[in-house]
């Protein structure tokens, strides 16, 4: 097998190295890199509201817990530190022309680290974003799969998975429980949530943004949900559904979780 | 710390690159001769022979009969190659690819090069001929791909025009210009139509998919029956945001991504 054309991943590394020998040759950050700004960063459950699928399904979510990975904050303008983007530039290179890397946006602020939470749980403190003084226009984010040193039990049933979501959908008199374990490739990435945040002036002391699941797209106005028939998957006839593998629902599903539509970045 | 460490921090940090570089051990150099920058296109072995069955997951062999590039906006440190060419990349090129034209460069630096596949309305046929260019122009397309996949004893026979315009740039070149001249590729990734996910960094290549498009098993896969296939429901060919719904489209978007340079370097898409 021809060896896949990756990527090449941020060299984190480079300006631990860097630093000491820029300091020697006279180099001068001190006065920008204060130009950054802290953001708490939080669940907003707000897009988690009761849905009506394409199909008529009035959907209802008991329960949409996630397993991402770092959190990213793009701009595509100018920074206001220009002397910060070089820097950062090294940590975190400018997406290449290669599959899933062709929305654009500089990378100029992150939130590190693995999270999982229920997109429920309204306000669940997810860290502190360190970003660098710009205008942003955008979020990425990639997805995992669940580990025990997330803080979950052995037997729980999102490890090794991305999603656990359940809930209830409701079809004229009919009421389905639906559940479905979700997983995506490790690392996928979701690019270019919408988000509009001007920190050009640098400090904000009380800035925190809320990630969000739309279950509806207010842009597409469709749902997360759509072309799901649960009437067609409860084979038994006992109004229970599980969403399995390999299954056209599970990949509707699967394929809807990965556009960046269904989520958003909200300013509080 | 390696050179292209050092070529991203002299682009990036324009006030202290002297000093950096004393830094660093003294890298800068006075140097100003020139060196001659060759520029060639090449669809390696993928496309001057064929894909063969064990790079697919699926045991399927493609083969093509023609693959023709419209390059233009070829350029190196700035530096223009005139004119636009039409470049048959399933002719033999011996593993050297094929010429577009010369540079003459700095003698400093490896070369950072840009290009774009686009539609052209003339050009200069290189390893092709005039009516290579004159499908490619009537057709309003940057790119075709003719050719058949075999397995099992059937073969399936395709022949598809891309319209795509995309513009690499920032293509980081290997080629040394300051030990003199050089050789940059234009390397075209051609198994890259054939990717089942337009966002893993580790997709298979596959042909199952395409070969169930032949709706009417004539053993001609065309245009129009790859657009009629629904990829929503399909385990594979993900999408990411992006609004594509069938197979047509899918290997469409993949047409962007065919650009490298020397091989397996990288570039950034341009505007």
């Amino acid at each position: 097998m021809k060896i896949p054309c990756s990527t090449p991943r941020p060299i984190r590394g480079v300006w631990s190295l860097l630093w000491p020998l820029c300091w020697l040759a006279g180099c001068s950050f001190d006065s920008e890199v204060a130009e950054r700004v802290s953001a708490r960063i939080v669940v907003d459950s707000s897009g988690v509201a009761p849905i009506e699928t394409d199909l008529g399904y009035r959907v209802e979510l008991t329960r949409c817990r996630v397993a991402v990975d770092t959190l990213e904050f793009t701009t595509n303008g100018e920074m206001h530190a220009t002397w910060l983007r070089s820097p950062w530039d090294l940590l975190v290179p400018t997406a290449f022309a290669h599959p899933g890397h062709d929305a654009g946006g500089e990378v100029v602020g992150e939130l590190e680290g693995r999270h999982l939470f229920d997109w429920r749980d309204d306000g669940e403190l997810l860290g502190e974003a360190i970003l660098l003084a710009a205008r942003y226009d955008g979020a990425n984010f990639s997805f995992t799969r669940a580990r025990v040193e997330d803080g979950i039990a052995a037997d729980d049933p999102i490890l090794g998975h991305t999603f656990e979501i359940a809930g209830i959908a409701t079809l004229d008199d009919e009421r389905y429980e639906f559940s479905i374990l979700l997983d995506q490739d490790e690392g996928r990435r979701v690019v270019g949530l919408p988000v509009d945040l001007d920190l050009s002036d640098g400090a904000n002391e009380d800035l925190e943004l809320g990630l969000q699941l739309l279950a509806h797209d207010p842009f597409e106005d469709d749902t997360l949900l759509d072309g799901i028939d649960f009437a067609v998957l409860d084979d038994d006839g006992d109004h229970v559904v599980v969403l399995e593998p390999d299954t056209d629902a599970y990949n509707l599903l699967r394929r809807s979780t990965q556009t960046h539509d269904f989520y958003g970045v909200t300013i509080h | 710390m390696n050179t292209h460490i050092t070529t991203i921090i002299m682009r990036r940090l324009p006030s202290a690159p002297l000093l950096l570089l004393a830094a660093l051990g003294g890298a800068c150099t006075s140097d100003s001769d020139d060196a001659a920058l060759r520029i060639t296109a090449y669809g390696e072995e993928y496309i001057e022979d064929r894909i063969p069955a064990e790079e697919l997951v699926d045991g399927w062999e493609v083969d093509f009969s023609r693959f023709l590039v419209a390059l233009r906006d070829v350029e190196a440190n700035g530096e223009l190659l005139p004119g636009a060419f039409v470049v048959d990349l399933a002719q033999g090129s011996g593993g050297e690819g094929h010429e577009l034209g010369v540079l003459t460069l700095p003698a400093v630096d490896h070369p950072h090069l840009g290009y774009r596949v686009a539609p052209v309305d003339a050009a200069t046929p290189v390893s092709a001929t005039d009516d290579d260019v004159a499908t490619l122009v009537d057709a309003g397309a940057s790119i075709r791909v003719e050719g058949q996949a075999t397995k099992d004893g059937q073969t399936l026979r395709f022949a598809w025009s891309f319209a795509t315009d995309t513009h690499y740039v920032e293509c980081h070149g290997a080629a040394a210009l300051e030990e003199g001249d050089a050789t940059s590729q234009l390397t075209i990734h051609a198994d890259h139509l054939f990717y089942d996910d337009l966002d893993s960094e580790e997709p298979n290549v596959a042909f199952d998919l395409v070969a169930s498009a032949d709706a009417d098993g004539d053993d001609e896969i065309t245009a129009e029956e790859l657009r009629a296939l629904d990829i929503t429901s399909q385990t594979r060919y993900q999408v990411g945001s992006r609004d594509i719904t069938e197979l047509w489209g899918f290997i469409e978007a993949q047409t962007a991504t065919l650009g490298h340079i020397d091989g397996e370097g990288h570039c950034e898409i341009g505007s």
